[in-house]
């Protein structure tokens, strides 16, 4: 063998530069989380359900990992293939050093911006149609399990079929799960690929869904929106939830490195008309009490009437962000705040100064009268959202404890699971890991 | 007193790694095929170092220390982590041509052929040294080598050896 070549191939492997840095940050074990104002008054228990080797990854997390020791079975799918075949089941356990994630959550993990959005409460769904739930004994149990029975053809493609017509939503309105029939409108037809089901290609799994109307009794199938073409509709379908008495769906189209949201609809559940929903520019939506906000990206704040139309309720000079009732603001002296509007009271963190450019980087989720607040960033080689800092107000003290992330550290999605339990997925390398914070 | 020896074995620490972390890193890769995983154990493996190295009589001594380590730390990972249905691989495309081409060949070649080549090639051990250190007898060690030459040939051809 040319000793050249290999010792060069070798030497131009791209290990981190952080090496020492790392070791001496383990060796010198866990930090407390920083406070910003006083001492949060829930205590923090944190719960590492899945975890490979990388026991530097969060100093919070590595400070329970030698104190923790869970075994969590894992259901899953033969990958790489046409069919689904039987699940297998699959053992971790939890401690420092301990065995990695299975191909299919990391697969689904790459650039899988729809696992993001489907990750609910109490469940993690995966974009090959098994969605998973988090017991309370954090087992994950799958929560549908898709079979080869029902295929329907047509043409080149394929659709699956759950023989129960089942599909999914959570009690605050996204889909996640549930039992019972599909809709149908008068002629007997469902709506598929909006529910929880994908076209499938024979040589590719997770190819753009298109809706289509199939009639369960004769196995017709219909285009659902035969006005729209290819390039209107190229993407992915994600993102969807219950939102007045219907569906609200978004479609997700890759432009280069990155996805961004393409278009919204609405299905009416009664006559199962899919409505197209136009959106003031580029930007973000959010649902808080049945009604729609959208806020683009000159800060501009619209809400949404009955007939799905924008109007601007509100202008700000810098940017600020609307989810569950909370909006964030930059006060004039630069500093960030939480305006929650049930209460009508604003939260100002006196030790967080932020830039118009920072805030845009910012938001909230509320359970109850807990308040997280996250820091992100886009990350253009995961197609998403990467969160680097989590805060967690208790808003009677106005006291926020952060916690944050080591730069390896990809933390792409926050949500509450049940029992008021805080989950997050976070990557490092080609790992994917959930981790479960639990409040006393 | 401990303040102090954790003071000097940090400045330790800091030479060992720049002298031998490279090699700890690429020997583990040579096992997990994959640099997140070969980083993870690097750092074990000088944790271990700070935490339990004994003084050394020489330099040879010390990275024989440091590789054992590595190469126990690496059976140990192999043997908790469960077989995945289809492991992703390594993202090796940033690497010239050639490069790729052999480190592609290597990472598919059996691990009894792949350690005793990397050893040999990229470290420059003896069969003696290979054979302490991957305890296994130098004569299997010396077929191995032969072995795991000869399928690399069959696979990239002529081009990437010489006499």
């Amino acid at each position: 063998m040319k000793n050249n070549t290999y010792r060069d191939a070798v030497d131009h492997l791209r290990f981190s530069d952080d090496l020492y840095q790392n070791v001496v940050k383990r060796a010198r074990g866990s930090q407390r989380p920083r406070r910003i104002v006083g001492v949060f008054v829930a205590t923090v228990l944190i719960t590492v359900l899945l975890a490979g080797t990388a026991v530097g990854v969060n100093y919070v997390v590595s400070e329970l990992l030698d104190k923790q020791e869970v075994t969590v079975p894992v259901h899953t799918l033969g990958t790489q293939k046409d069919t689904f075949e039987d699940a297998q089941v699959m053992h971790f356990s939890v401690t420092s050093g301990l065995p990695g994630v299975n191909t299919h959550y990391m697969e689904l993990a790459m650039g899988d911006v729809a696992t993001q959005y489907l990750f609910v409460r109490g469940l993690l769904c995966s974009w090959a149609s098994t969605y998973y739930r988090i017991a309370d004994d954090y087992r994950l149990e799958i929560v549908e399990f898709k079979t080869t029975s029902g295929w329907v053809d047509k043409g080149d493609d394929r659709y699956t079929v759950d023989p129960a017509y089942r599909y999914y939503e959570r009690d605050d309105g996204v889909i996640s799960a549930y039992h019972g029939p599909l809709p149908k409108n008068e002629a007997g037809e469902i709506l598929i690929n909006v529910y929880c089901l994908v076209r499938k290609k024979p040589d590719n799994i997770g190819d753009p869904a298109w809706p289509a109307y199939l009639n369960v009794e004769t196995g017709q199938i219909r285009d659902a929106m035969p006005q729209l073409s290819p390039e209107d509709f190229e993407g992915r379908i994600c993102y969807t939830r219950r939102f007045r008495d219907g569906i609200l769906f978004t479609t997700l189209v890759n432009e280069g490195a990155k996805s961004v949201h393409n278009r919204y609809y609405w299905v009416d559940e009664t006559t199962l008309q899919i409505v197209p929903i136009e959106l003031p520019g580029k930007g973000f939506e959010f649902v808080y009490q049945d009604t729609m906000y959208y806020q683009d990206e000159t800060g501009k704040l619209y809400q949404m009437d009955d007939h799905f139309t924008f109007h601007l309720i509100s202008e700000y000079e810098t940017p600020a962000m609307l989810g569950a009732g909370l909006l964030l603001v930059m006060t004039t002296d630069g500093k960030l705040g939480i305006y929650d509007v049930d209460r009508d009271m604003t939260y100002v963190f006196n030790d967080i100064e932020v830039t118009k450019n920072d805030l845009m980087n910012y938001g909230t989720l509320r359970r109850g009268d807990k308040i997280v607040l996250l820091k992100t960033v886009t990350n253009w080689e995961l197609m998403g959202t990467q969160i680097t800092q989590v805060g967690v107000l208790d808003p009677q003290s106005n006291e926020l404890r952060l916690i944050e992330f080591d730069n390896d550290l990809l933390v792409t999605h926050c949500s509450w699971l049940a029992d008021d339990r805080l989950g997050m997925i976070y990557q490092r390398g080609q790992r994917q890991y959930l981790c479960i914070y639990e409040f006393e | 007193m401990s303040k102090l020896i954790f003071v000097n074995r940090n400045q330790d620490l800091e030479r060992v790694i720049a002298q031998y972390g490279h090699s700890v890193q690429a020997l583990a890769f040579s096992y997990v095929k994959n640099c997140y995983d070969a980083e993870d154990i690097a750092q074990e493996v000088f944790i271990a170092y700070l935490q339990k190295a004994p003084i050394f009589e020489n330099a040879s001594k010390e990275k024989s220390w440091i590789m054992t380590v590595t190469v126990n730390r690496c059976r140990s990972f192999l043997r908790n982590i469960r077989r995945m249905e289809a492991p992703l691989p390594e993202d090796l495309s940033y690497l010239p041509r050639l490069e790729f081409d052999l480190m592609n060949a290597m990472l598919h070649l059996d691990e009894k052929y792949r350690l005793p080549l990397h050893l040999y090639y990229y470290e420059g051990y003896s069969i003696g040294e290979i054979s302490k250190l991957l305890r296994c007898p130098a004569a299997t060690v010396g077929s191995r080598l032969a072995r795991g030459r000869e399928k690399l040939k069959q696979e990239l051809g002529e081009d990437h050896f010489e006499e």
